[in-house]
């Protein structure tokens, strides 16, 4: 057509614009009118992304609830319906597949799907709860309409206009239990036929971790593909803690760790292991933070991997799967060795990961206060992933993080006052009830 | 059409309008506008926290432009659909992605898309006929204001100053059909580009 697309038009929208609002907020026999409207519309764009179809029910129910001065029953309104929970939520859980919460990395996967339902309360886990998303065992799938006909399909096959439409409230279903491949049954299935299938397998309960440990396929961008991809798990178990508290890896350092819960893959020998030298000792982290075998490694360094099948999980893991001894298959047994005449990268004193999947975090956490300042309430030991995910669930911490992730989508300039803030992260703490967290922030003076 | 014409329209028309445009959202704005929001030391403006006073503002990301023009041309033009999925398919990750209005970046695509949706759509379904611009002027007006209306939940039409966006409007019928060689479609794309360009771009709201 060969007309310019040019910045004018924006500049003559934005202008009608504000000629509605001063409208919307004059002393006109309208303005009443006009300035729920207004105010409906800035909920509905800070929590629906503005999907919320001026003409529905919804809106209009949040005008009128508006109009009454209620501001937190319209943000509720907002949150509640089903363009609340197919943009905010869903947004706020695929940030929750990298500790970068970067939402544009990450795509819908079962773990997607999981968290919304624990966020919306729906596919039948009951109330709304932010608590339970790094224990609650069950895989949510989606169900939709094709060809006249009912399916259920995992969140990965949506196709574009169903992720458009979806009702995540309704089309939600929620079941017992999570599968993993199996790694043993499908090696030894292998043997025999190079062609076989991958062999599935019900993780057992007790290594269950919530939506970390949901993936179906390859390539899905799950928390799981991005923290068991290669390596040694250590980003797996990072990425929990980190995503979880908001916290980062150094603000876990301690250098009350012994070299006995640092992983056995780290070298001891290093001239950095114990003083830093002008950077973190390495045992501060490895033995004292994050990485230690006891602060969370040792749940699930030697089960997972994500590779060629997707996430698999290793019943009875051998010293070449170990991925707590290294990356490098090669090296396990000399690791697990470790003879430093003949190789040196590696910890001799380490206890190794612990088969039985324990975590303690009293030892090097409670004495430095750490615990305290996440507003640890849970045990501080236990075994498996399952109790440390329950655990962290119930952390204070949390639920503070998670009113900041949302302030941080909803108003991202807003100044909420602290004792608001407290207030939200306190009445959030007591519901677990994450929209209402969200209604709570999204109604604040400072961000509506 | 021309995009010169746009912006006299925007400075000429609007220019008495806009000291009223947000000047009341609170009694001390002017005096919390004046204050810098505290950009903090770690120089990141992620870390940028808010001025006391004045409300937050967020942005719409790609999903959220997308599904608005959807909205605003009443599901006529869809994303999963022709133009309007292969301009969503091209601009991909240029489209915002972060709520942070001083973050986000790619609103300048906005219009590309909005562009792309509004050929999707058949005049017609806005009564806007035939090959005459001045037979065409009022339905093309009533296009653009059903857009704004569905964008703004009706404050197009029905309030106190829904005059002034019709002449809004209207002026850019008028100005684009004095150009050599404009059509009904082209003032169609126009307004609707307009309207939901927009709707789609709406921050804070």
């Amino acid at each position: 057509m060969g007309w310019n697309v040019s910045s004018s038009r924006t500049t003559v929208c934005k202008a009608i614009f504000a000629s509605l609002l001063a409208v919307g907020l004059s002393t006109s026999s309208n303005a009443a009118d006009s300035a729920s409207i207004v105010g409906a519309l800035r909920l509905s764009g800070i929590i629906t992304g503005g999907t919320m179809p001026t003409n529905s029910a919804d809106f209009n129910t949040m005008v009128a609830q508006v109009g009454n001065g209620d501001w937190l029953a319209a943000a509720t309104t907002a949150v509640n319906s089903q363009y609340g929970a197919n943009y905010l939520l869903r947004r706020l859980a695929l940030q929750m597949q990298n500790a970068g919460y970067n939402a544009a990395a990450a795509s819908d996967s079962d773990a997607t799907a999981y968290l919304i339902a624990h966020f919306a309360g729906a596919g039948g886990i009951g109330a709304s709860s932010l608590s339970k998303v790094w224990s609650n065992n069950v895989t949510c799938t989606v169900n939709v309409t094709r060809n006249g006909a009912n399916a259920n399909v995992h969140a990965a096959d949506l196709t574009a206009a169903e992720l458009n439409t979806i009702d995540w409230r309704s089309a939600l279903n929620c079941t017992a239990g999570q599968q993993a491949v199996d790694f043993i049954a499908t090696q030894t299935a292998r043997q025999a036929n190079n062609n076989a299938a991958a062999v599935k397998m019900t993780i057992p309960v007790k290594a269950v971790g919530g939506y970390t440990t949901l993936s179906d396929r390859t390539n899905d961008n799950s928390f799981a593909m991005v923290g068991a991809t290669a390596g040694t798990n250590l980003r797996y178990i990072e990425n929990l803690w980190m995503v979880a508290t908001g916290m980062g890896l150094l603000d876990f350092a301690s250098t009350e760790g012994r070299p006995q819960n640092v992983p056995r893959f780290v070298p001891e020998n290093d001239p950095h292991f114990l003083i830093g030298n002008g950077q973190t000792a390495c045992i501060a982290c490895h033995a004292g933070g994050l990485p230690a075998l006891n602060h969370g490694y040792s749940t699930l360094a030697d089960l997972y991997d994500f590779a060629g099948d997707g996430l698999s999980y290793n019943k009875a893991p051998t010293t070449g799967t170990m991925k707590s001894l290294g990356s490098n298959a090669n090296n396990r047994q000399k690791t697990l060795t470790c003879d430093l005449s003949k190789f040196t990268v590696c910890n001799p004193d380490s206890v190794g990961a612990d088969a039985n999947q324990s975590w303690d975090l009293a030892s090097t956490w409670g004495a430095r206060g750490l615990l305290a300042q996440m507003g640890w309430n849970g045990p501080t030991a236990g075994q498996g992933l399952n109790t440390l995910g329950q655990a962290i669930g119930k952390a204070g911490i949390v639920y503070s993080n998670f009113v900041k992730r949302v302030m941080k989508e909803v108003c991202p300039l807003g100044a909420v006052p602290d004792k608001d803030f407290a207030s939200i992260v306190a009445a959030g703490q007591n519901s677990d009830d994450v929209k209402q967290m969200i209604a709570q922030v999204a109604s604040n003076p400072a961000c509506r | 059409m021309n995009s010169k014409h746009l912006t006299r329209i925007a400075t000429a028309a609007l220019v008495a309008l806009l000291p009223l445009a947000g000047c009341s959202l609170q009694k001390d704005e002017a005096k919390a506008m004046s204050q810098k929001s505290s950009l903090p030391q770690s120089g990141n403006p992620a870390d940028e926290v808010g001025v006391p006073g004045v409300p937050g503002a967020s942005v719409p990301t790609s999903k959220a432009i997308s599904l608005r023009i959807m909205n605003g041309l009443n599901n006529n033009a869809v994303p999963t659909a022709k133009n309007f999925a292969a301009s969503l398919a091209q601009l991909g990750t240029n489209l915002p992605e972060n709520t942070n209005p001083n973050l986000a970046t790619g609103y300048d695509q906005v219009p590309l898309l909005a562009y792309a949706a509004c050929t999707d759509v058949t005049p017609a379904t806005y009564n806007i006929t035939g090959n005459s611009i001045p037979n065409a002027r009022a339905a093309l007006i009533a296009a653009g204001v059903n857009i704004l209306d569905r964008h703004t939940g009706g404050l197009a039409s029905t309030g106190p100053n829904a005059s002034q966006v019709q002449a809004i409007f209207g002026q850019l019928v008028d100005d684009n059909a004095k150009i050599s060689g404009e059509t009904v479609l082209m003032e169609w794309i126009s307004v609707c580009m307009t309207a939901s360009t927009f709707g789609a771009q709406m921050m804070g709201f």
